[in-house]
């Protein structure tokens, strides 16, 4: 039984490595993320919405509540990696395991800071640890794909010289499938007066530290300094920033590569956070995938329709420079516009017709900019 | 320890209290924009119809090809056709040849070189179109290698030598109004002329009208494309301008011609135009005369600027899209941009601006040049008629290279190597043997690639 787990687990950790492959996989981007029970919780308590890819997180919570870390055993591709590290810290190094039990205070923590719309702890859960971890294979070697390997090689590390102990002690993914569990046992004795475990007062300090982190934690806190140009139906910024998961979802799936990782890693409320990059494509208006495949619903789910209501950016004509401005034939600029946002007209008593971009209709898709021939045209952040 | 609970599932409930009252789904899934087709109106009735009496009209000339229009691409025909050996009739609407290129003053010669497989520029324009470019720089009246600009009068008298030199007889001042079609073949060709209306009977008919008129009047498909129109005009005594009392006025006032002390000016930037509708023609064409008349005003009131004068204003309004064909073949943007090579290729024209592909922008330095093939040249149905220049077959994303005047007098050429063929084989324009076509073309000196 263990070791059919067991292979089961690299089965799922080589799924992972397939859909992390830069291959055309459209909605499936990243669909392991969207199986994490404590991804679905922690975007479920922060934006109190639910789509329909939240139902894999939702049956992996039901059948935790039945079978005791289920999702550990047969599915967590970071558990098959932590006790692969585990057992070479044990017969290698002759590391002894460590008892640690900070799991489940850590997922009440978390989930209640959640609740308060400050997910953060994302970046904890192992999914996303191993989905970050092989963001390297979409985007290559660089910087900011060391820095998303950090989660990865700091937990099996830690599996090395202490075995075990991310796994069955931090894990908030181990703890909330623990609290699920337990909840059977809680459940039929609620009717009558029960005898408090000892654990019980530790979980109502951590319910306590949630609400008092959640109500004192500022958001503007996670207001970076940097305006980004943001996905399609992204949060605004400063939700942003506490929202995103920084599982790299979006960047992967966008058919264009325009969004990309912000690497600066100065301002580290935004370090990591998905922007866009219109210096060589554009945002097609036929694409919805980024808001597809956000497993934190830092981009909302949104329908081709609702697209050209929606300022991305917005786009700024510098006329001085504009071929119009010499009569050279071009209108490349607005015969690409597909939400009608660019006029030529005359502005003054001049003779000359010049684009003019209409704000309303502006959604910021960069496809202007794209085409000018002679680059006179930049996006700005909105707001 | 009751109170621990009771606090425990306070959080809880309140938890789910808050969870409850925010929950959101997302909406239906809406529709893409949608581009707007041109709308014909300006037919429509306004004190009910009359009908005109069937009359009996003299048929006052027989042809192997007519050419339906003197522009580019008409000229290229016509010229190609008397040469492979068909006695030849052009007919143009006004007094000159050149079409757009010379009345309308739309002098730059574009689209004439693109990237070949080896990733080098080069030139596209040959045959009889790379000959009447010849002929100008010859006598000084083109300048730049790439896309060259011409003079319009070189250029109309070059054309009419070149008509007369290969045979072609001229009609002028004559306007197609109708065809007479008797089981999918053009009969004739009733011409509008000075002497009433007359009736042409060609064994072959070329489209070279840049509207379509014909393949219209034929009862082919087609798409109708509503975009930028406007009026050129030519500034003189651009060498007259006195730069130092111009201080940093630094005026526009378009582009060089071959004739120094003259400037093209382009006329850019109108709505999306009907270029069908002739009230709407007309009332463009009031509109452009006085907003060029006042603005060459503003410019002499400018110190350095007085003695630069409106030389002309086109005679033609520069209409630069209206119908497309829908032929046996339309030529795609993913063709243009991938050295596609068809069988049944008659030509190869080049780019003159950068372009959107694949979400990227490609510059107009790295455009391949472009196959075009026979078969979009083809209507669907009517057997003896053939459709060259801005009107041939192609997706409208094609049309900003589909339209210029190298591709024009490319498409051109061919057409008119196809119809003397089909004229002098005695078959229908669809079963030609392209391969006869191409032998024709390389003879005379068109490049193929």
């Amino acid at each position: 039984m263990q070791i059919r787990s067991k292979h089961i687990r690299w089965v799922f950790f080589g799924l992972a490595v397939v859909l992390a492959l830069p291959l055309p996989l459209k909605n499936l981007t990243g669909l392991f993320l969207w199986v994490s029970p404590y991804m679905f919780l922690l975007s479920f308590l922060s934006q109190k919405s639910l789509v329909w890819l939240n139902a894999f997180g939702v049956i992996a919570l039901v059948v935790t509540f039945f079978r005791r870390r289920w999702v550990c055993r047969y599915i967590c591709p970071a558990g098959a990696v932590c006790d692969l590290a585990s057992e070479f810290g044990r017969s290698r190094l002759r590391r002894k395991p460590l008892r640690l039990s900070l799991n489940k205070y850590l997922a009440l923590f978390s989930m209640i800071l959640a609740l308060f719309g400050i997910p953060i702890f994302f970046f904890t859960d192992p999914f996303n640890i191993i989905q970050m971890s092989l963001e390297v294979f979409r985007t290559g070697t660089g910087t900011h794909s060391l820095m998303k390997a950090t989660g990865i090689i700091v937990i099996i590390l830690l599996s090395m010289v202490l075995p075990h102990s991310w796994c069955s002690g931090i894990c908030p993914l181990g703890g909330l499938q623990l609290l699920v569990y337990d909840l059977r046992h809680s459940i039929p004795k609620s009717f009558s007066p029960v005898k408090v475990k000892p654990e019980s007062r530790r979980l109502f300090m951590a319910g306590i530290a949630g609400v008092v982190a959640g109500a004192f934690i500022p958001k503007r806190l996670f207001a970076g300094q940097k305006k980004f140009i943001r996905p399609p139906f992204s949060l605004p910024d400063p939700e942003f920033n506490a929202v995103c998961a920084r599982c790299g979802n979006c960047s992967a799936v966008c058919p264009t590569r325009i969004i990309s990782p912000s690497p600066d890693i100065r301002s580290i409320e935004s370090f990591l956070t998905p922007s866009i990059d219109f210096s060589e494509s554009y945002c097609l208006p036929e694409c919805k995938l980024c808001g597809d495949v956000c497993p934190s619903g830092a981009i909302k789910k949104f329908s081709l329709g609702d697209k050209k209501d929606h300022i991305m950016a917005l786009a700024v004509i510098d006329v001085d420079d504009c071929l119009l401005q010499q009569l050279k034939e071009c209108d490349l600029c607005r015969y690409h516009c597909k939400y009608d946002a660019i006029e030529i007209t005359r502005n003054s008593q001049d003779q000359i017709k010049l684009p003019r971009v209409i704000d309303d209709k502006c959604t910021g898709c960069g496809a202007c900019k794209i085409i000018c021939p002679v680059q006179v045209i930049d996006m700005v952040a909105a707001g | 320890m009751q109170r621990r609970i009771f606090l425990n599932r306070l959080l809880l409930s309140s938890g789910a209290v808050i969870l409850g009252s925010q929950c959101s789904r997302p909406g239906p899934e809406g529709k893409a924009a949608g581009q707007v087709e041109g709308s014909q109106t300006a037919t429509n009735p306004v004190a009910g119809t009359i009908k005109e009496p069937a009359r009996d009209i003299p048929v006052v000339e027989t042809a192997d090809v007519l050419v339906i229009g003197g522009g580019p691409s008409g000229v290229a025909a016509a010229i190609a056709a008397s040469r492979t050996g068909a006695r030849t009739i052009l007919a143009e609407r006004y007094n000159h040849l050149g079409g757009l290129w010379t009345g309308g003053l739309v002098l730059p010669l574009l689209s004439t070189h693109a990237i070949n497989k080896q990733k080098t520029m080069t030139r596209t324009l040959h045959g009889i179109g790379g000959e009447i470019l010849q002929r100008l720089e010859e006598i000084g009246m083109a300048i730049h290698d790439i896309n060259p600009v011409v003079d319009p009068e070189a250029t109309k008298y070059v054309l009419e030598v070149m008509l007369k030199e290969s045979g072609v007889m001229p009609l002028y001042h004559c306007w197609a109004s109708n065809v007479i079609v008797e089981s999918n073949t053009i009969k004739a060709v009733l011409l509008e002329t000075k002497s009433g209306r007359v009736a042409i009977s060609p064994k072959t008919v070329i489209d070279c009208t840049g509207d379509g008129d014909i393949l219209h009047l034929a009862g082919e498909d087609y798409d109708i494309m509503n975009y930028e129109l406007g009026l050129v005009h030519r500034l003189g005594n651009i060498d007259r301008i006195n730069k130092e009392a111009a201080g940093n006025n630094d005026l526009n006032i378009g582009g060089e011609t071959p004739i120094p002390s003259v400037n093209w000016v382009n006329m850019v930037g109108g709505d999306y135009e009907d270029a069908l509708d002739f009230r709407r023609l007309s009332e463009l064409q009031q509109q452009h005369r006085i907003e060029i008349w006042e603005g060459v005003q503003q410019i002499r009131s400018v110190p350095g600027y007085e003695e630069v004068f409106l030389l002309d204003t086109a005679a033609q309004q520069g209409v630069r899209m209206s119908r497309i064909l829908k032929g046996k073949y339309r030529l795609t943007l993913d063709d243009s941009m991938t050295f596609k090579s068809f069988d049944d290729n008659i030509g190869i024209s080049g780019a003159w601006t950068s372009l959107l592909y694949q979400s990227r922008r490609v510059p107009m330095d790295e455009r391949p040049l472009w196959q075009i093939p026979y078969r979009a040249l083809l209507p669907q149905k009517t057997k003896n008629l053939l459709v060259a220049g801005r009107c041939f077959s192609f997706e409208q994303d094609l049309f900003q290279d589909a339209r210029i005047i190298g591709t024009c007098l490319i498409t051109g050429h061919g057409a008119g190597v196809g119809a003397a063929l089909a004229s002098n084989t005695g078959n229908s324009v669809q079963e030609l043997d392209v391969k006869e076509i191409q032998k024709i073309l390389l003879a005379q000196d068109a490049y193929l690639g």
